[in-house]
């Protein structure tokens, strides 16, 4: 695994508390900042996860909108719920405006 | 390069019933998932000012939507694609300041499908849909599906293309919009079982 060198800005504050922890910890500021990005992503990517599942199950219709949108947010659900209303929408037009033109192709 | 917009629509002669305005997400994506000439044989398609200008802006990037934009751009220069001047920019004013989620190029598109008659408007941004079929009056809103189902039930891509086609265009957008795009692979599937 290959290390990146980053810089980056923090509040004398926040910094203050990294370097309390560090020092209980017997440990780097560098690895305490490490640590907490990979805590961090790695708790983002289950969230994720998580909402892809139930995002799944919304979609296939095993779970209710008020349950889903608790899981990932009303705003996202009914983005998803529109979403596939319109899909459906989309299709059926499709296959009805495919009808009309294959009848009047006939026609012609 | 002489400017493509144009003020009226003009009349072909051999060219599709189907008419659709389209805004710059669905170009991308017909784009992304290479079935735009195939569309053009099924639908005219046409884009405000706005989103040819979106469609140049984006053009400069390297990834896959900046190619995207450069094919798009191509086949309006050779006049595939329409580009038509809005006339009411005050009612685009209206719908972009009286909502929060819908951006220029869709307020252009919804306003030239209202003025020109033209019952459907083609955009895949989820993020606006809902609020776009709230003010979308006559028009019709779709997802660019609606075009690559065409051409599945119309027998000019297969099911596997048109799968393969949504697969590259969800590659690029959020998890949030690539959840629609495989659910849309799932009915596409059952066209093909329909047939």
């Amino acid at each position: 695994m290959t290390l990146e060198q980053v810089s980056l800005r923090v509040d004398a504050r926040l910094l203050h508390e990294i370097d309390d922890i560090a020092k209980a910890d017997f440990k780097r500021r560098s690895d305490i900042i490490r640590d907490a990005l990979v805590s961090y992503i790695k708790r983002e990517l289950e969230i994720r996860q998580l909402k892809e599942i139930a995002t799944k199950q919304f979609l296939e219709g095993k779970l209710g909108f008020d349950d889903f949108a608790r899981i990932v947010g009303f705003e996202v659900a009914t983005q998803i719920k529109t979403g596939k209303e319109t899909l459906e929408e989309s299709i059926k037009r499709a296959k009805s405006d495919s009808r009309k033109d294959t009848k009047s192709k006939r026609s012609s | 390069m002489p400017s493509p917009i144009q003020e009226k629509i003009p009349n072909q002669n051999e060219v599709p019933e189907t008419i659709v305005v389209g805004d710059t997400s669905a170009l991308i994506s017909l784009a992304v998932g290479g079935v735009v000439q195939k569309c053009l044989k099924i639908s005219r398609i046409i884009i405000p000012g706005f989103v040819y200008t979106e469609l140049k802006d984006m053009s400069k990037f390297k990834d896959s939507h900046g190619k995207a934009s450069k094919r798009t751009i191509e086949l309006i220069s050779k006049g595939h694609i329409e580009v038509m001047k809005v006339r009411n920019k005050s009612k685009v004013e209206h719908l972009i300041s009286g909502h929060s989620r819908i951006d220029e190029g869709e307020a252009e598109a919804l306003v030239l499908a209202l003025e020109n008659s033209i019952p459907i408007m083609i955009t895949d941004d989820f993020k606006s849909l809902a609020d776009l079929k709230k003010v979308s009056e006559k028009v019709e809103i779709h997802l660019s599906v609606y075009l690559l189902s065409r051409l599945v039930i119309e027998k000019m891509v297969s099911v596997s293309q048109a799968q393969s086609a949504l697969d590259k265009i969800a590659k690029g957008r959020t998890w949030e919009s690539a959840a629609i795009y495989h659910l849309a692979k799932k009915y596409i599937e059952e066209l093909n079982e329909e047939k």
